[in-house]
């Protein structure tokens, strides 16, 4: 039933078993080192002697190279026939450029992290990371794992990769180059600021029905909440609708399906984001403070603490998670208004119009709270990053390689078929299956604008061919309203008013968004501690909300954390914005 | 004399070295990671060995910073709390339930009665924990709908619950691991010797005396073994239950040092503090046993070894 042994803790057994192949593998280790100083040498010589004009940034490698690597698998892929990770159009073209892959580990995407964390323990990293987090990114630039891509990317970056990687004027880019002018880390799966800011997605259908406006009110928006509960807003004659959609378990104060939008209708933001960082704006004197001690929290708390007691929120909000059970009851009927991402009619909302043709959804901004128009807030893009071993001796190849990547899939001669393929038969061709993705951070907006204007001008001619699928998608959702895929492609692509895809890039200007005044990569502080206030802020809000502590509580809390370490995190950073 | 036992226990003592060194491997070496609780392990590009003398040696910080983490003592609490319930609760319900169903002689009653009871252990935390809070769930859980028809509207949320959650964990627990202990319990009580029941009850003992004096002493050793047992795990409330069953507003009463550990060391990558858990918790759980042990052989002069 039990031992000794699993007394251990789980990490302490696998990183053990590490440490063994470690003890094994040192030697190789100690080559590898041994000789990376030369190599690393030659490639700044060569980096430094060579003429700028000579280089190639996309001559094959003459001299085929073998880089290791990781992937994060998804259950669900499946590759065609003689297809694999390991083999693809991909991987095959890389090989022919003379880059060989390898990859050391593959794991699934729930077990990735973890898998990571062991590899980044036993300090045989590979030389390509497809994926860290920033707290992993911590450690390995303390144990001096990665190398500073900065001069690389100067050097070999071909003029079109610079064009989609710094097409915002650098700020993404940017954002992770550490003070003392090194970047370890690259936010090349990012996107623009706008594809993270959450909107009110309310039950067009609903709001109809009940002849309700949309609320431009906090008091409004109650009223809906109440209406959208007492009403029986779907005809059903139960009583089995809630107003408003809350996942108290797990994305109460973060990303979509939250209460992150409330805070916002008073101008506030006590929520972390996904890289562990807090949002910080300037006040009307110009100081840096934190959102979250804003009087504004509790204002949210309360209309949040009179909504539960109405009965606008389901009674057990507090352990509903996003992902499973809000996307049910979304999907169910019963939810008529929640704070979304802009890909919600992607998922989990197909679902609900598959089931219920009828549906339909509206997005907003947030409505106000206290008479000053709202805005939407944005943290800084992107939580994980590509980075390069330091042990790596070919550092320019990776440079090549975003080259490649950048002129095979957005370049004018992309090769979508091949390498950016969306056919679900044909995931050897998917972007995802290169060793690592680039995101063009201002594919969507471009997405969106491109497809919306040719939807107006009813000339598709200027469309690639991933546009034109979304157009054709639109058109036959126009024509049959039981195409659901249309009916998403409407909601991203159209440019209807009060679709998605209007609100988040077109309504919403990049200058609306009010960005975090931290726009950098979280240091351990951050990192350590600020998982701790997600605990403790999830807590105090849900006693809140239920009404098992009083608004005025949250002052305690701020008080504590401010304590703990928030009055350090926030000198830190006014320290350097001076 | 001597060489021929050598002889004949040569082969035996060849067989132990596999064992042997799977132990030493896995169990033993690995103990040398433990420094890592005492140091700010930093894993270097050298490898892991070379990070584990290299890493800065910090003493006891780790653990004091541990101890200054908001909420921690009610961390440890709830540990103790929850497991020695659950420890207690699945002495005491196995051992009267097997004391009832071997009682019972018609045997494909028997059967049917473990086998449904045993099921629930089969199913993982991730899909039972969705079942009950949809089950129980206040807003549209059957739980609450069948207390609706009995005329009782004031509905309850015992997952939702600082004050009941512990209580509610203890409870699930017991329903998806009673049939486990149970089939141990009866499998004692079937090598009891049945002559020994017939003096019994020539002696003119009842069904009642007969437990009492006879079955309950007999499977003595058994209800020891299997309490010292789950002694070592007094740490283990239950980390894949609770991860699956808690959220923020029974932080308080419900979060334990796995889950603690787990949001900590594992999420956030932090492995000094992952360690440093890690050692606590094998610390405690050895002195536990090493307790439970010599009371057993005190009391009941039962040994192990």
């Amino acid at each position: 039933m039990t031992s000794k042994v699993k007394l251990l803790s789980m990490v302490m057994a696998a990183m053990l078993a590490v440490s063994a192949l470690s003890a094994c593998s040192s030697n190789k280790d100690q080559n590898a080192s041994s000789s990376s100083p030369s190599a690393s040498t030659s490639a700044n010589e060569s980096a430094s002697g060579t003429d700028t004009a000579s280089i190639d940034p996309l001559a094959k490698i003459d001299d085929p190279i073998t880089l290791t690597t990781v992937r994060r698998t998804l259950q669900s892929t499946k590759y065609k026939d003689g297809q694999s990770a390991e083999s693809n159009p991909w991987i095959n073209f890389l090989k022919d450029q003379g880059v060989n892959i390898l990859y050391n580990w593959m794991a699934d995407a729930s077990q990735f992290e973890n898998q990571m964390n062991v590899t980044i323990a036993s300090g045989d990293i590979p030389d390509i990371l497809p994926q860290i987090t920033g707290s992993q990114a911590n450690t390995l630039i303390k144990g001096d794992q990665l190398m500073d891509m900065k001069p690389y990317l100067d050097k070999y970056l071909s003029d079109e990769a610079k064009s989609v990687l710094y097409g915002d004027g650098g700020t993404l880019m940017n954002s992770t180059v550490t003070s003392d002018g090194k970047q370890y880390l690259l936010p090349l799966t990012a996107s623009e600021i706008r594809a993270d800011i959450k909107g009110l997605w309310i039950r067009k259908d609903w709001l109809d029905k009940l002849h309700l406006s949309v609320p431009t009110t906090a008091e409004e928006f109650e009223k809906v909440a109440e209406a959208f509960t007492t009403q029986d807003p779907d005809g059903n004659g139960k009583p089995d609708t809630y107003g408003f959609g809350l996942s108290g378990k797990d994305n109460l104060i973060l990303d979509w399906g939250g209460a992150d939008g409330v805070f916002e209708m008073f101008h506030a933001q006590p929520g972390p984001w996904w890289d562990n960082s807090l949002f910080y704006e300037k006040d009307e004197s110009g100081n840096i403070i934190w959102s979250g001690s804003k009087p504004g929290v509790k204002q949210a708390l309360s209309l949040l603490q009179t909504m539960y007691k109405k009965g606008e929120l389901a009674k057990d909000f507090g352990t509903i998670d996003a992902g499973g059970k809000l996307a049910q009851d979304l999907t169910g009927e019963k939810v008529g208004m929640f704070m979304g991402r802009w890909w919600q009619a992607l998922w989990p909302l197909p679902d609900l119009k598959t089931k219920d043709p009828k549906s339909e959804w509206i997005v907003v901004n947030m409505p106000s709270g206290d008479g000053k128009p709202t805005q939407p807030y944005g943290y800084r893009p992107g939580n994980v990053y590509v980075a390069v071993s330091k042990n790596m001796k070919n550092p320019e190849a990776f440079v090549k390689m975003i080259n490649w990547y950048v002129e095979k899939v957005y370049g004018p001669n992309a090769d979508t078929n091949n390498f950016a393929s969306t056919d679900p038969n044909n995931v050897g061709s998917w972007t995802s299956s290169a060793p690592f993705v680039i995101n063009d951070p201002f594919k969507l907006s471009r997405d969106y604008t491109a497809v919306s204007t040719a939807l107006k001008a009813k000339d598709p001619s200027k469309l690639n061919t991933e546009q034109k699928q979304y157009y054709d998608d639109v058109q036959k959702f126009e024509q049959d309203p039981s195409y659901v895929v249309g009916w998403s492609a409407w909601q991203n692509y159209s440019g209807a008013d009060g679709t998605a895809g209007k609100h988040y890039f077109e309504d919403n200007k990049e200058s609306d968004v009010l960005k975090n005044a931290f726009f950098s990569v979280p240091n351990e502080k951050m990192v350590t501690t600020i998982p701790m206030y997600k605990k403790m802020a999830e807590e105090m809000i849900t006693k809140i909300i239920y009404g098992q502590a009083s608004v005025d509580d949250w002052d305690n809390l701020v008080n504590d954390w401010n304590k703990l370490a928030g009055n350090d995190i926030l000198k830190d950073i006014q320290a350097n914005a001076k | 004399m001597k060489a021929t036992l050598l002889k004949r226990e040569l082969p035996l003592y060849g067989m132990l070295i596999v064992p042997v060194v799977l132990v030493f491997v896995y169990s033993y070496i690995p103990m040398v990671g433990f420094v890592m609780a005492f140091q700010d392990f930093v894993p270097y590009r050298q490898g892991f060995v070379y990070s584990l003398f290299h890493s800065e040696f910090i003493g006891l910080n780790v653990f004091k910073s541990l101890l200054h983490t908001p909420g921690v003592t009610s961390v440890i609490y709830n540990t103790f709390f929850i497991s020695f319930l659950k420890i207690v609760a699945k002495l005491i319900f196995p051992l009267i339930f097997a004391l009832l169903l071997n009682e019972i002689t018609k045997s494909w009653f028997r059967k049917l009665a473990t086998t449904i009871t045993y099921l629930p252990f089969f199913l993982s935390w991730v899909v039972l924990g969705g079942i009950l809070l949809d089950f129980f769930s206040p807003q549209d859980g059957a739980f609450n709908g069948f207390l609706k028809i009995m005329g009782i509207h004031h509905s309850t949320f015992f997952f939702g619950n600082a004050a009941q959650f512990p209580f509610a964990v203890v409870l699930s627990d017991l329903w998806k691991e009673i049939g486990y202990n149970t089939i141990i319990f009866l499998a004692a009580l079937a090598s009891v010797d049945p002559s020994m029941y017939e003096a019994a009850v020539i002696d003119g003992a009842g069904k009642w005396k007969q437990t009492l004096y006879l079955t309950i002493p007999s499977i003595t050793p058994m209800i020891i073994l299997v309490g010292i047992l789950s002694l070592g795990n007094v740490l283990n409330a239950g980390q894949d239950q609770i991860l699956n069953l808690y959220s923020p507003v029974v932080y308080s009463s419900g979060d334990i040092i796995d889950t603690f550990a787990f949001r900590q060391g594992i999420q956030q990558g932090q492995f000094s503090i992952a360690t440093a858990v890690g050692l606590f918790k094998s610390l405690v759980s050895f002195t536990m046993i090493s307790i439970a042990y010599l009371l057993a052989n005190k009391l009941t002069s039962y040994k192990v070894f």
